[in-house]
């Protein structure tokens, strides 16, 4: 191995220690209690919608594949905007407009989260000027005041 | 048992051409999703050395090529993607056997790589990411002895490449290592590639402005800084656009190479 070999896989290993290091999950984060403010808002102006806090969701074009996944699902109104689905990168948030008359399927929107790449942590619904929060794939319930 | 050794020493070591994957490294993420991208690149090289010496500043290459790549994800952590490069008309202008500058032009298939992207992705609050393995494998497109603009290696290589990405609603970095060795005579080429970007949107379209830093290896033949911008915009779901260029800033030449060379490339992608 020549020296200017050398320098080069020491630098290589030097860059990827650096890109590896916990230091970077010190990234600034949406947390919670900016998510419930921006639920809220999104619920009183369309309270027959759901919403998913898809957890990593923070860019649009890797996220296509929520809308293409849950747009499936029969109980989604296609015919509105955007197949039914609106991405929310800033905050991690999937708006779905559900079909009149048709029962929503949470597991079944679990599972499309999932096979896009992301994670569903909660879906979010507007209930008696509540919002009422489901934990996806367990029964837990929380009530946001 | 040789070659074998050397490739496991190449692991860490940085990749041929390019590590970016179709389409423009950013999708498809889920499964059954697919999707083609068409670039078109146009590239210039100046000067042809022999080591430090130069023989001569009007002894260039350029080249006008047209790269066809498509990808198909299986399931998140697995896809296959396809390279298909095209030389729509290259020139060479270097020296003879008796040592006179000539020109040579030439029309002609790349050297298509087919690669097997392995992916884990993470997803935290407020930010995404994953781990990329990739190996892959390069074939001649044509005879060595039938192009003699050399852009193209014209040998079966075979090639690794490790690379992370993390990405906040604001910011992206992309960090990547990757190794080709080939069967014939071409030297292992290795390739570092950092890239630093800012994300931006507007209405329903979004993108990011990206800077691209690459250290090329070329085992006793070159080593090479590269460092360009980037533009990407998605459009709609289906249409993606990408802009970029790319200038060698910094090159020390051991064997007999052209010098550094600038380029742009433009691409289309759909995605479905």
């Amino acid at each position: 191995m020549t020296f200017r070999t050398f320098v080069f896989v020491l630098a290589a290993l030097a860059c990827f220690s650096v890109m590896s290091s916990p230091a970077w999950s010190k990234f600034p984060e949406v947390n919670q209690d900016v998510r419930d403010v921006e639920v809220k808002a999104k619920l009183k102006a369309q309270p027959d919608a759901v919403l998913v806090y898809a957890k990593g969701l923070c860019c649009p074009s890797c996220a296509i594949g929520i809308r293409k996944m849950i747009s499936r699902l029969a109980f989604v109104d296609t015919e509105k905007a955007n197949d039914g689905v609106e991405l929310d990168a800033r905050h991690q948030l999937v708006t779905i407009t559900i079909k009149k008359g048709s029962s929503l399927d949470l597991n079944a929107l679990a599972d499309a989260v999932n096979e896009a790449g992301y994670e569903p942590v909660h879906a979010y619904q507007w209930q008696k000027n509540k919002v009422v929060t489901s934990t996806l794939g367990s029964q837990l319930f929380r009530v946001v005041p | 048992m040789g070659r074998f050794c050397l490739l496991l020493a190449l692991f860490g070591l940085a990749s041929a051409a390019r590590a970016e994957q179709p389409i423009f490294s950013e999708m498809p993420r889920w499964s059954g999703g697919w999707g083609v991208q068409v670039l078109q690149e146009y590239r210039h090289e100046a000067g042809l050395y022999q080591g430090k010496r130069l023989l001569g500043s009007d002894l260039n290459r350029s080249a006008h090529l047209l790269h066809v790549e498509g990808v198909y994800t299986w399931d998140k952590s697995i896809r296959v993607t396809a390279k298909v490069p095209v030389m729509l008309s290259a020139q060479r202008r270097t020296l003879s056997d008796d040592g006179q500058p000539s020109t040579r032009k030439k029309t002609a298939l790349g050297d298509p790589t087919i690669a097997l992207p392995l992916k884990k992705y993470f997803n935290l609050d407020g930010r995404s990411g994953s781990w990329t393995l990739a190996p892959q494998v390069r074939v001649p497109g044509a005879k060595a002895s039938s192009d003699p603009i050399g852009i193209y290696y014209r040998e079966v290589g075979l090639g690794l490449s490790l690379g992370y990405e993390t990405e906040t609603y604001d910011y992206i970095i992309r960090t990547g290592l990757s190794s080709f060795t080939f069967l014939g005579d071409t030297p292992t080429l290795s390739h570092l590639e950092l890239t630093l970007g800012l994300n931006f949107a507007f209405g329903d379209h979004n993108g990011h402005v990206k800077l691209h830093n690459r250290l090329r290896h070329w085992d006793g033949v070159e080593v090479t800084y590269t460092v360009g911008p980037i533009v990407y915009l998605r459009w709609t779901d289906l249409l993606h656009f990408q802009v970029r260029s790319t200038h060698d800033v910094f090159q020390t030449q051991t064997g007999k190479v052209h010098g550094k060379a600038h380029g742009a490339r433009l691409g289309v992608g759909l995605v479905f």
